[in-house]
């Protein structure tokens, strides 16, 4: 096992505490990381062209793309109302359905339902809403045992971290650590064979399942017309946790309702191949209420938790939109900033580009306002969206926050005080260009700016500035219609229409 | 209740818990909807197509269509892991069960009670191999349409969960086959257990070409009887299966038979169905 800072167990465990300079220290030790970087590079040649090819062999990427944003728009304009719709179906058919205002409620609430039932072991299928309120440790708390059960989540349970990629949870570890992993919590024979540590995982995992009271899963979507919850997995430990122990609860983000068993056809298929290039999962479970009378396995009791949690505030700003994610994490892995630091570094439960969307608006603009400011806005997520959600345009509008907040330091603000006054008169502009023209001369170096003083010194520090132009583009222009294309009477000159 | 549960924290119930009405009133109040009297609403479940004629239009479509959309299930379930047999006759398909079950060294093959696999025949040929067959029925006391006494049936269930615990093979039929993504529809009803199709290692189901249709979206149409109120026709559990189970979340290497089957076969039976 190579040593290194980012992959100490301790400190990935305090990865949720945020702030601008734990971001800073988490990247730049995940940017030294040997084996996260190796893990990173991964992720880039194997998901991203696997999703690129399934959404180009399906044909109709972009009509689907359309249809499925357009299903997500009219869910969340009457939320309410299909909130109440799928409440009022599961009810008919025997679920028992409870509302969670904000984290602790949904904590309670099935803290509420384990010591109801008596239940000392409940098994976990992977979901990201329980990582969300830190669902774990709490139970735990309360005397539970606690089992993750997607090999990935396993894994990280069982070094003690959390969650680095929303698919793909254990991505920051190397089989060599996996391997140690295992060998040392379940004294089983070291090998490094993937299969055979999958093996090992699976027996381990089997009998968790057979003695537990409890399965505990999320939903990845739940359909209003019919009362019914749908779980996604490729492992089956969706399957099993909804199916084994008597009892399964499933926490869903409110968000989660799409209003008509057609859309699942859908909804399925972006999120499949975005997420990891298949045209379905190997396992896509869809419950209606808890087994019948005559079923002779299943639950006997299904509980669903709709949580809010913040995000009814999302839906009431003007970053709604963010609420139409399915957790694909098509956007990390072609994200050029999270291929770098990967997920640890964001600090919270939601990673990569919607992460540093959604991270603020469920924790507060202050302590996570780095995050809206680490993004390059080259579009890459929007693109690769399956639901076409704007998220260059969504971390400009936290920015946005900031500034009207006048949460920027004093040297920015004044500058782009000027920089305004300057854009908007002409006369202005063209001395400004002038000026600095002969002002940068004692720092140009073929052509480019590398090292600048203050005020400008942050932004050399780690790129270069093209220098200005010896000859303004207006000089040029001008030349350029005196020389060669004299103005036709009634065009109107560019000196009034340029924007340059 | 034992002791060691009393030992834990106290739940603290300091505030009540939040309503129905009160979650929902925060969701209208972010909205900021214009409330509009209900005659006024436009319906939550609209609808894009004439779902009767579509229904009709995709029988039809897939009888002609079917040569087509078996060579489609066989390429798209082989791409993701899976085995297609496709067999002309009974004797071939119990031929390849009876084969696999010897194959795998199996003693025990725990299968769903189904027309199909009564039908084939399968259970006396495994048999005559030694392997033991176990068919999840209802209670022996439950009479056809009736249902069983609770105590009988926690008894069964019981029962079935140690029998598919040890299972070596587990054997179905499944209610439809999807081509487009080579997917096997299995509902849960009487006699048709989930955990077939979940805890064996090997899992084999047995289909009639006859069931084989082109998509999802085409099998969330039959199950929606047009105008019908849906939610009764659907069982309590309907499972998609596409492969055997699979994971990549060690160095994203494909890796199968984490919780589910490794193995996932398919004999598709190409036989003219008895009218």
């Amino acid at each position: 096992m190579q040593p290194s800072t980012a992959s100490d167990p301790t400190l990935r465990s305090h990865a949720s505490h945020l702030g601008t300079e734990g971001f800073q220290e988490h990247a730049r030790q995940a940017l030294q990381d040997a084996p996260l970087q190796q893990a990173l590079q991964l992720l880039v040649t194997n998901f991203v062209p696997r999703r690129v090819a399934a959404m180009a062999a399906l044909g109709n990427a972009e009509v689907l793309r359309t249809e499925a944003r357009d299903i997500k728009e009219r869910t969340m304009a009457r939320l309410d109302e299909y909130l109440e719709l799928f409440a009022m179906q599961a009810q008919r058919v025997g679920v028992q359905v409870h509302w969670a205002q904000d984290a602790a409620e949904a904590r309670q609430i099935i803290t509420g339902i384990a010591q109801d039932i008596g239940a000392r072991v409940i098994v976990k299928g992977k979901s990201m809403a329980t990582e969300e309120i830190h669902l774990n440790p709490h139970l735990e708390q309360h005397g539970y045992e606690v089992i993750e059960t997607d090999l990935g989540e396993y894994i990280i349970q069982l070094a003690g971290e959390t969650p680095s990629h929303i698919i793909a949870p254990a991505i920051h570890k190397t089989r060599q650590q996996i391997a140690t992993l295992l060998h040392e919590q379940l004294g089983t024979p070291y090998t490094e064979v993937i299969p055979e540590m999958t093996q090992v995982a699976r027996r381990a995992l089997r009998e968790q399942f057979l003695r537990a009271d409890m399965g505990l899963t999320g939903a990845n979507f739940a359909i209003a017309e019919t009362g019914s919850l749908v779980l996604v997995t490729n492992e089956g430990n969706g399957r099993l946790s909804s199916t084994m122990p008597r009892v399964h609860v499933a926490l869903m983000g409110m968000e989660k309702v799409i209003p008509r068993l057609a859309d699942l056809a859908v909804m399925l298929k972006v999120l499949t191949n975005s997420a990891t290039g298949q045209k379905i999962s190997s396992y896509v479970t869809m419950l209606t209420g808890p087994r019948r009378a005559h079923d002779l396995d299943g639950p006997e009791a299904l509980h669903v938790v709709i949580m809010d949690n913040g995000r009814s505030a999302i839906l009431r700003s003007a970053n709604r939109e963010a609420l139409y994610c399915l957790r694909c994490g098509a956007c990390l892995n072609v994200c050029p900033i999270y291929q770098n630091i990967g997920g640890h570094a964001y600090g919270w439960v939601y990673p990569g580009p919607i992460g540093a969307v959604l991270t603020p608006m469920f924790t507060g603009l202050d302590t996570a306002q780095h995050l809206p400011r680490a993004s390059t806005l080259c579009g890459a997520c929007r693109e690769a969206c399956p639901v076409k959600i704007n998220i260059p345009h969504l971390l400009l509008n936290l920015r946005q926050q900031l500034v009207e907040r006048h949460d920027v330091p004093w040297v920015e603000r004044a500058l782009f005080t000027i920089w305004a006054c300057i854009m908007q008169h002409p006369r202005l502009y063209k001395s400004a260009v002038a000026l600095a023209a002969l002002a940068q001369k004692p720092f140009v170096h073929h052509g480019w700016l590398s090292k600048l003083p203050a005020p400008f010194s942050g932004w050399t520090q780690s790129r270069d500035f093209k220098a200005v132009a010896a000859r303004s583009f207006r000089q040029r222009w001008q030349e350029t219609l005196q020389h060669e294309r004299p103005a036709a009477p009634g065009v109107a000159s560019p000196e009034v229409t340029s924007h340059e | 209740m034992n002791g060691q549960r009393r030992l834990a924290l106290p739940l603290q119930r300091s505030h009540p818990m939040s309503s129905q009405e009160a979650f929902l009133a925060r969701v209208r109040r972010a909205l900021h909807k214009e409330p509009l009297p209900p005659a006024a609403r436009p319906p939550l479940l609209w609808s894009d197509q004439d779902t009767a004629a579509a229904t009709a239009n995709l029988q039809t479509l897939v009888a002609t269509q079917r040569p087509a959309l078996v060579a489609q299930l066989q390429q798209e379930l082989g791409a993701v892991g899976g085995v297609v047999a496709h067999v002309h006759s009974a004797a071939e398909a119990v031929g390849y069960v009876t084969r696999l079950a010897q194959e795998k060294d199996a003693t025990l093959v725990v299968r769903w009670q189904s027309d199909l696999l009564d039908t084939l025949e399968v259970d006396a040929a495994l048999h005559q191999q030694g392997v033991a067959v176990h068919a999840t029925t209802l209670p022996a006391e439950a009479l056809p349409g009736e249902t069983a006494s609770a105590v009988a049936m926690a008894t069964r269930r019981q029962e079935l969960r140690d029998v598919l615990a040890r299972a070596d093979l587990g054997l179905s039929g499944v209610d439809y086959v999807i081509a487009e993504t080579g997917t096997l529809v299995l509902t849960a009803q009487a006699g048709q257990m989930r955990g077939v199709s979940l805890l064996p290692p090997v899992h084999v189901a047995v289909a009639r070409t006859s069931q084989v249709i082109a998509t999802l979206a085409n099998y969330l149409l039959l199950v929606q009887p047009a105008g019908a109120d849906l939610q009764p026709a659907l069982s309590s559990c309907v499972s998609f299966v596409t492969g055997p189970s699979r994971t990549g979340d060690i160095e994203l290497k494909l890796t199968v038979g984490v919780h589910g089957p490794g193995e996932l076969h398919l004999v598709l039976l190409d036989e003219p169905t008895p009218e």
